[in-house]
């Protein structure tokens, strides 16, 4: 029996989806500027940040009444659960696009430096990862979000490489560590996007299948909560 | 030219926070005053004897919404209800003092006849109590009271009420077979059908769901939230859940007086009477 509540569910997880549309483009929009050095589009990416921030409160209000009202159960309730979560990781998603945005800013005041192939690399993966993350949400499919999962050790390796590319370029050129560290911070940035992308893999399989792989902990012998109330001993 | 840059982009930037910080104070800010007031309940007491169950009560119910009555037993939710359509005239030893309007007319007014104030408002209690007759005439059995003798306009009447009521389906082969035969939650659906044939303006529900299983519940709620559409409906309930699911206002009572009345949303979401958070999260009733 379909009851009037799934409608509004309908119309919040469509308001996530038009959240997701905007993160995903600033996302996009700040790496472009990064390797285009285009102050224009970096500037867009932080004034688009009042929208997201607005859509954010709304969506986490809806959905606050949404639970108040509905007391949604089963999957209605993993539902409107992963919809707030997923909205908390797209808000820090657009944080981290915005800080890349300004440090971009602050790199197009500095002579530019040779950035190897290690962090335009990376940039892809994420918005890649993001990309997949977005639409298993949207299509519910877990093989895609599996998928993401996969690509993070990737993103975490192009992260180490790119400290290494950038210590070594410090030393040569002392001119350079202005521009490094605002480079390394700017890796950091696309990596934990990467890391809030899995988050919202991690969530579509705990919508669809009932079942945490958060932390890995299906991996390890006890995967049922119950079974271990005081926690993994090797943890 | 950096500097008139940065200095642009700031004023940009802080104009466009003015505008959030305007849209979020209008977007969330939820009137707390009902639209188009309908039933109006003004300074009203009510007496058994010398025994007052209700206090100085006011508020008013808005037009075709769901207003939801939540107390804990005792409260005088069911009284009042009971007031609105004038069943309490029938309890010896009941007085009152106030009133109570429907549209702006009081439903003390003498030229406001009793059978009158009946056929505009329809009631449901919590035990379904159709007439031991077949389901056709339960339902257009207020329609014969009145006078109405004409076939076409009674089938006319029990078809629609029944499809207003989402029995249609499930009965419209068997219209002649008793109506005792039906389930729980068909026979509370009748006697929804049956109290709105009439078409009154307004619908009083005291604990329709109590006595049902949670599909037959849920059934029922799915009708109310269709039915608000025509008519003012009032609810008396029990489940606390129930009242957030299905009303657009809710008030709560608590030893005849009304404590809070507000939107739904307020009353479930951030009451501001500290009693009423108390009795909605279980911390008292």
């Amino acid at each position: 029996m379909e009851r009037h509540f799934h409608e509004e569910l309908r119309q919040l997880k469509n308001k996530l989806l038009e959240m997701s549309f905007k993160v995903e483009g600033v996302v996009a929009k700040s790496c472009e500027a990064l390797f285009a050095r285009d102050e224009k589009l970096a500037l867009e990416v932080i004034q688009e940040e009042a929208s997201i921030n607005y859509l954010e409160i709304e969506i986490d209000e809806k959905g606050h009444s949404f639970f108040a009202l509905s007391q949604p159960m089963a999957l209605d309730l993993r539902l409107a659960m992963m919809i707030l979560k997923i909205n908390t990781d797209l808000e820090r998603m657009a944080d981290h696009a915005v800080n890349i945005a300004e440090k971009t800013l602050f790199l197009l005041k500095e002579p530019p430096v040779p950035l190897g192939d290690h962090l335009e690399k990376m940039a892809e993966m994420v918005q890649k990862m993001l990309r997949e993350a977005l639409d298993s949400f949207l299509r519910e499919d877990t093989e895609l979000a599996l998928s993401v999962l996969k690509k993070d050790d990737e993103v975490d390796d192009g992260n180490s490489n790119f400290y290494y590319f950038i210590s070594e370029l410090m030393e040569r050129e002392p001119a350079a560590v202005n521009a490094g560290i605002n480079l390394l911070m700017i890796s950091h940035n696309l990596e934990r996007i990467a890391d809030l992308a899995n988050n919202v893999a991690e969530d579509v399989i705990y919508l669809k299948q009932g079942r945490e792989v958060k932390h890995r902990i299906h991996l390890r012998e006890n995967t049922r909560f119950e079974a271990s109330t005081s926690g993994p001993s090797d943890a | 030219m950096e500097k008139t840059l940065e200095k642009d982009e700031k004023a940009g930037l802080k104009h466009a926070a003015d505008d959030l910080t305007e849209d979020l104070e209008t977007a969330f800010d939820e009137p707390s005053v009902p639209p188009a007031p309908f039933i109006c309940v003004e300074n009203y007491n009510f007496f058994y004897g010398s025994a007052q169950t209700l206090h100085d009560v006011t508020f008013d119910m808005p037009e075709r919404q769901v207003t939801a009555i939540i107390g804990p037993s005792g409260c005088g939710k069911s009284t009042l209800l009971r007031n609105i359509n004038r069943m309490n005239d029938l309890v010896d030893g009941t007085s009152h003092t106030g009133d109570i309007k429907i549209r702006n007319q009081s439903i003390y007014d003498p030229n406001f006849e009793v059978t009158e104030i009946r056929k505009r408002i329809g009631m449901v209690f919590q035990k379904s109590n159709p007439f031991p007759k077949s389901i056709y005439e339960n339902v257009v059995y207020s329609l014969r009271v009145a006078g109405q003798k004409n076939k076409s306009l009674l089938d006319e009447a029990a078809e629609a009420s029944l499809k207003a009521a989402a029995l249609w389906d499930e009965v419209k082969d068997r219209l002649d077979e008793s109506a005792l035969g039906l389930s729980g939650g068909q026979m509370q659906r009748l006697c929804i059908a049956r109290a709105i044939a009439n078409r009154p303006e307004i619908l009083l529900m005291d604990e329709p769901c109590s006595a049902l299983d949670p599909i037959a519940t849920a059934k029922i709620e799915e009708l109310i939230y269709e039915l608000k559409k025509e008519f003012t409906i009032v609810i008396v309930t029990h489940n606390m859940q129930q009242a957030a699911r299905v009303s657009d206002w809710t008030a709560f009572f608590y030893m005849g007086k009304l404590i809070e009345f507000d939107t739904t949303k307020r009353i479930f979401m951030s009451p501001s009477v500290k009693q009423t958070e108390d009795y909605i999260t279980g911390r008292f009733g």
